[in-house]
């Protein structure tokens, strides 16, 4: 009963992937990885920030997931992934950056750096810095997640 | 024997919903000023041309700070629902 189960869902499943999703993911994944850096980095000129930029990183991840064969036998990013370094490094740094202001006597959180002219790129004190953070720190939270799902679909008992 | 006891909690219930309903504000027009404190002085206070991000890291830092833990624990019980083990022990 269960071997028959077994064959069924492997049937409905095909192993490798279709060939235009594949090939497409490779063309698109460059692209997308640098439209989602583009969307942290401009959070506060532009409509967009970490978190949007951060989901779409992991989009772009998810996409190579479902179109590429190789990436999931990369044990090197999996494992990358599976430590949860990169996310807790980077929610780390924003809870130092937020102690700072209380060092300096104002408040948690407090934007200290200077504040710059307003529309230029360095500007608004402290937030492109913290939006960069929590842009990769949601990419990476998002693609392990992605990883870890796909990982388990493709897991044989 | 439940229907009635329903239907007189519905009521007593739209009762005190029409009669807060001649004292909300009119359309477009509230007595809180944080709104209008944001729209105007956002550019002054942050520097940030976006105003959403400059309540959503500059006013509002701490609560986003609660957002990113809340992924992050997501992400963590994600893990320890599904990392593979090591065969090896």
């Amino acid at each position: 009963m269960d071997e028959k189960m077994e064959i069924s869902i492997k049937k409905r499943m095909p192993e490798r992937s279709n060939i235009i999703v594949s090939n497409i993911a490779i063309l698109l994944f460059p692209f997308i990885l640098a439209y989602g850096v583009y969307i942290f980095l401009f959070g506060h000129l532009s409509p967009g920030g970490g978190f949007q930029g951060g989901a779409i990183i992991a989009s772009g991840m998810a996409l190579m997931y479902m179109g590429n064969e190789k990436i999931k036998q990369n044990t090197t990013l999996s494992k990358i992934l599976d430590s949860i370094l990169i996310p807790s490094i980077c929610g780390l740094i924003i809870v130092i950056v937020g102690l700072f202001g209380i060092v300096r006597g104002d408040n948690f959180l407090q934007n200290f750096f200077p504040k710059g002219q307003i529309g230029t790129m360095l500007s608004a004190g402290f937030i492109p810095l913290i939006y960069a953070l929590i842009g990769l720190k949601v990419a990476f939270e998002l693609s392990t997640i992605v990883e870890n799902f796909n990982r388990e679909e493709d897991h044989e008992p | 024997m439940r229907k009635p006891v329903l239907m007189a909690c519905f009521g007593l219930l739209l009762v005190v919903l029409l009669s807060t309903a001649s004292s909300i504000n009119e359309f477009g027009e509230h007595d809180i000023g944080v709104g209008k404190y944001y729209n105007e002085n956002a550019g002054d206070d942050t520097s940030s041309k976006n105003i959403v991000t400059s309540i959503v890291i500059d006013y509002r830092g701490y609560d986003t700070l609660g957002e990113i833990t809340v992924l992050f624990t997501a992400t963590i019980g994600v893990l320890s629902l599904f990392k593979r083990e090591e065969k090896d022990g």
